[in-house]
């Protein structure tokens, strides 16, 4: 097989490197980031077709085979993740450039943020438990230090709560894969599902799958489990709230569509109750805490607390509609709460705060960032022809194929929720009268363009929509089968 | 030994909770620095220990090894707690002279 798969790995981390060693040479650092980010973009573009064209990769690092060596396996999960990624990466990237002004804070910035795509990547690629683990540290090693960077008050202790958060995690994630080897004697995913399937009875087997909603669902903010998101993913530099928002509380989403279909398939009817409730809890509580905001990151945070019990929804339903549902929830989600927070950023540099009732009339100050921002909003409110109708319309679509109708009607309610809390930000912030205190000045174009180009996809989405669900039905069938990812990684049988 | 581990594993846990639980700041980080050691004990406890002899090729027979593989994932572990517990230790004192206390539950510039 080809070293496609390992690109992805290999060349943010090779870039993270050679960016570190151009530390004192501002015009090299940016012709390095231009080449790699967009070698990356290619490379998972390239990495995608090949896998929708042939089927699931799977890369033998070293040469020692699956079970004993380290394996990297490519679905089209993974692929569609990774493609995900790049594209928020190199807005966030662009937008960096006009945010972050001083070069010493630029020249720390790359570096880690090349690192935590790197990590990302990998945890998307990886076919074994405990490489997950170690990616998973990787990148959020790197979350800590980009978060805690520009060291403002609200970010060390932000900062604080995310790293205590992140080793508890840690620990019992250890704890958890220590004791699916001790019961398995493999780490392999695809060997584990194997060794799995005839024990499922085991008692050990759904506490240690219990384990693993609760480390994933600490990463991916789910019910219990959601104190931490909105104070870091408001107080992070904007670039990195996008990115945090946008991917990575998606990385636990994936990690438990990962697990459940394909390591504890036969448990999924056992905790599908347990999932969906949570989820449903997760929505309402997220746009619960969004409505009573007034600070607009902080609305935008609480707000993806709520989407990602969407996207729990969709998973816990268990079916191939309700997958590929939240798949596209997954890709449209990402990219509308990216842009979204990416022009929250905006705001931030115009009048060096995030509170709505500080800005005003911005649709006269700037019809450019009013636009956007409404496409935004309309996008997550889900209205068409946006990404954003088709997200909620597929969702709910195949939860009432599924006879799941109290999720679909808690999702209902909560929309309605969402359509409020947004039209009464973008209200506040592009239609109210001017603000107090001095005249503002106009955003600038650099930060703009790649809001701009966000937005675009969000629109983009909403009339290519058959396409990509066409693309994210196929993703989801494949997860239904886990015998093809099983023999892609292990031979024939 | 095959008590030994469990109680060891037990205490580490429930000594890191009760840290956790406290309002200092030090003790909810040395707390943490407990809980993680006790997921590095229990994961060197999923290879059987018990008599086992070192796992090194060249004596006679397979049988009666420990297994070396969560040795080698422990060392991977303990290195990347070791990393987290350190910067979260430097974090601590920067709340500390950030907020002048020590207090967790003074730390509420954010709520809401």
């Amino acid at each position: 097989m080809t070293h496609l798969l390992v690109l992805p790995i290999l060349i943010p981390l090779g870039t993270a490197i050679v960016l570190l060693l151009l530390r004192a040479n501002p015009m090299g650092r940016r012709i390095v980031i231009g080449i790699s980010g967009l070698s990356i973009l290619v490379a998972d573009i390239v990495l995608l077709t090949s896998i929708y064209q042939k089927g699931i990769h799977s890369y033998q690092v070293g040469g020692w085979s699956a079970p004993f060596g380290i394996v990297m396996v490519g679905d089209l999960l993974s692929g569609i993740m990774l493609v995900l990624a790049s594209v928020i990466s190199l807005s966030a990237l662009s937008y960096s450039f006009g945010y972050l002004k001083k070069e010493a804070q630029q020249a720390l910035f790359h570096p880690l943020f090349f690192f935590m795509w790197a990590g990302t990547n990998g945890a998307f690629l990886t076919g074994d438990i405990f490489n997950l683990f170690v990616m998973f540290e990787v990148m959020l090693m790197s979350i800590y230090a980009l978060l805690v960077m520009l060291g403002e008050k609200k970010q060390i202790e932000a900062g604080f709560k995310l790293i205590s958060m992140g080793l508890f995690t840690s620990a019992l994630f250890l704890a958890a894969a220590g004791g699916i080897y001790a019961f398995a004697g493999t780490l392999n995913m695809a060997d584990l599902a194997l060794k799995i399937k005839p024990h499922v009875d085991h008692p050990l087997v759904s506490a240690i799958a219990m384990m693993f909603i609760g480390v994933f669902g600490l990463k991916a903010a789910m019910m219990p489990f959601h104190f931490w998101l909105p104070d870091v993913h408001s107080a992070a530099p904007t670039p990195i709230s996008a990115m945090l928002s946008g991917i990575l509380i998606k990385v636990g989403v994936y990690a438990i569509i990962r697990v459940f279909c394909l390591i504890f398939v036969d448990l999924q009817g056992y905790f599908q109750g347990f999932i969906l409730t949570m989820a449903c809890i997760t929505m309402f509580v997220g746009a619960l805490g969004a409505v009573a905001q007034t600070d607009i990151k902080r609305l935008l945070a609480y707000s993806s607390v709520s989407q990602i019990g969407y996207i729990l929804m969709g998973v816990g339903f268990f079916t191939v509609g309700g997958m590929s549902a939240a798949l596209f929830y997954i890709i449209s989600h990402g990219v509308i709460k990216s842009s979204l927070f990416l022009a929250a950023g905006i705001l931030k540099k115009m009048r060096g705060s995030t509170e709505m009732s500080d800005h005003g009339d911005m649709i006269n100050t700037s019809p450019a960032f009013t636009t956007i921002f409404f496409i935004g909003v309309i996008s997550l409110g889900g209205i068409p022809p946006s990404g954003g109708f088709f997200m909620k319309f597929q969702l709910i679509k195949a939860g009432l194929d599924g006879a799941f109708y109290i999720p679909v009607i808690v999702a209902f309610m909560v929309s309605l929720m969402t359509l409020f809390y947004l039209f009464r930000s973008w209200q506040k912030i592009c239609l109210s009268g001017p603000p107090q205190g001095n005249p503002l000045a106009r955003p600038s174009v650099k930060l703009l363009i790649p809001v701009g180009i966000l937005a675009m996809l969000c629109l983009v989405l909403g009339l290519a929509a058959s396409p990509v669900s066409g693309l994210t039905q196929a993703a989801a069938e494949q997860l239904f089968s886990p015998e093809l990812y099983i023999r892609a990684v292990m031979g024939a049988m | 030994m095959k008590l030994l581990l469990p109680v060891v594993i037990g205490v580490l846990f429930g000594g890191g909770t009760y840290l956790m639980l406290k309002k200092n700041i030090l003790k909810l980080v040395l707390g943490l620095g407990l809980i993680s050691h006790g997921a590095n004990v229990l994961l060197i406890s999923s290879g059987w220990i018990g008599a086992g002899a070192v796992p090194i090729l060249g004596q006679d027979g397979t049988e009666g090894f420990v297994d070396p593989v969560p040795q080698a994932l422990v060392l991977t572990a303990i290195v990347i707690g070791f990393a987290a517990l350190a910067f979260l230790l430097v974090l601590a004192i920067r709340v500390y002279r950030d907020l002048k206390t020590a207090d967790i539950s003074e730390i509420r510039g954010q709520r809401g």
